[in-house]
């Protein structure tokens, strides 16, 4: 198996044990309770054509990518 | 890419659209109609890999419209082009030499779906991006699930670049053109903490593969010979993110961000970076925000390179810097266009100073107009 595997396989259980905890204890936001998240300021990614012209400037500056877009997730008040 | 990773790949999928199946239906909303246009000027001092270099100055404009087809389907399509001035510089074998060479084009256009079902959702997307020596076509699939009455989101994507690097050098005899390969995972989940305060946590993994060195860049070595810039032909990457927003009844929000990042080279990095979102009365926002970069270099990056070495390289990116980035945005909703069918007009203007450590130090100016219908 190549070391990269092992490492993918290692970040899904890390990821894994993460979200199965992540949530415990966090009170339910209730949908009436949304006003705020729903906000164009609360978004996690307001403007995505900025976000990309951004990681295109860094990324062909620095040494380091990935892990601020494109891999889905949001807080579901939309 | 290898059967393996195929298989690995194809069982994850499987997985999580068995999960999709059993999806309980809620509707979610679809991407909003609109139609966005952005337009940037960036400006910097010098190269970052020839530090006696000038700088070059690089116009983009991106075009991207968004309309939903049916109450589950919404299509995506976007073109962009940049002009940059000196994108790549050719050392003359003889004279040792730099010279800009004519201003190079980048053409990237791409389209997407978005399926939403109840509480989940799938995008799909493709792309190309031309330019005189660098070819890349790209693809990547997502796929994003909402849980305990969508206190909590668990998404997933996949992206694959096939890139195709060539030279510009005049008469060069080394066997391009050459590829590149990247295959990207990120695993994400987001959890609503509170009525006003979200967080989530990203989990990011790549593999390159081929050729991952730039063909116009040319050592110069102490004796006055040169040397290519050869670098490793595979790279695993990786990365941790953490966000959080948090809301003030101020009108505000708090957005702050970290990030740790290593790979197989030897590169390793911290990200921090915050933004502070303000409104000013119903239809104006305002925008300050910082990021702080610092990087340790690769293992076989070399300031001063002595002679040639097995891996070699005067990769800017590669070497140990810090990096500081401000930022200032204006968002406005108070203006409209006169044309019917756009219902919402919202108009922004962004300013961008970034400089890295060792003096390279570049500005942005950004404006973008988004028409919603």
């Amino acid at each position: 198996m190549r070391p990269g595997f092992l490492r993918l396989r290692l970040f899904f259980i890390c990821f894994s044990i993460l979200f199965m905890t992540g949530f415990v204890g966090c009170a339910t936001t209730l949908p009436y309770e949304r006003e705020h998240l729903a906000n164009q300021i609360m978004q996690f990614d307001p403007d995505p054509e900025e976000n990309t012209m951004r990681q295109h400037l860094l990324n062909s500056r620095e040494g380091s990518i990935g892990g601020y877009g494109g891999g889905g997730g949001g807080c579901g008040c939309n | 890419m290898n059967m393996t990773l195929i298989r690995r790949f194809s069982g994850l999928c499987l997985i999580l659209l068995l999960t999709l199946m059993i999806g309980q239906a809620r509707a979610q909303l679809l991407p909003r109609d609109q139609v966005v246009v952005k337009h940037s000027y960036f400006s910097d001092n010098r190269s970052i890999f020839y530090p006696e270099s000038g700088g070059n100055t690089t116009p983009q404009t991106i075009i991207s419209v968004t309309k939903g087809v049916t109450e589950e389907v919404s299509m995506n399509a976007y073109y962009g082009v940049d002009a940059v001035s000196s994108a790549t510089w050719r050392v003359d074998g003889v004279s040792g030499a730099s010279p800009r060479v004519d201003t190079e084009y980048r053409h990237e256009g791409g389209f997407g779906v978005t399926l939403r079902s109840g509480v989940n959702q799938i995008g799909l997307s493709g792309g190309i991006s031309r330019e005189t020596n660098y070819d890349s076509d790209f693809a990547a699939v997502s796929f994003q699930r909402e849980f305990f009455d969508r206190n909590t989101t668990l998404g997933f994507s996949y992206a694959i670049n096939r890139d195709e690097i060539d030279t510009l050098k005049l008469a060069d005899t080394r066997p391009f053109p050459r590829e590149a390969d990247l295959d990207a995972f990120t695993f994400s989940v987001a959890q609503v903490l509170s009525p006003k305060t979200l967080v989530q946590l990203n989990l990011f993994y790549a593999e390159q593969n081929g050729y991952l060195a730039h063909p116009e860049n040319i050592l110069i070595f102490p004796d006055g010979s040169f040397g290519e810039e050869i670098h490793p032909e595979s790279r695993y990457r990786r990365a941790v993110v953490g966000r959080l927003v948090r809301y003030f009844e101020t009108r505000s929000a708090l957005h702050a961000n970290y990030r740790y990042y290593s790979d197989t080279w030897g590169l390793t990095s911290h990200t921090v970076g915050s933004d502070w979102y303000q409104y000013f009365g119903r239809q104006w926002i305002g925008r300050i925000g910082y990021r702080f970069y610092d990087q340790a270099a690769a293992d076989f990056y070399q300031a001063n390179p002595t002679g040639p070495a097995v891996f070699q390289t005067i990769d800017g990116k590669l070497r140990p810097f810090t990096s500081h980035l401000y930022g200032l945005k204006v968002i406005t909703t108070a203006w409209k266009i006169p044309w019917s069918f756009i219902k919402e007009t919202e108009v922004d203007l962004k300013v961008d100073r970034y400089q890295q450590s060792g003096g390279y130090r570049a500005f942005v100016i950004e404006a973008g107009l988004i028409g919603r219908f």
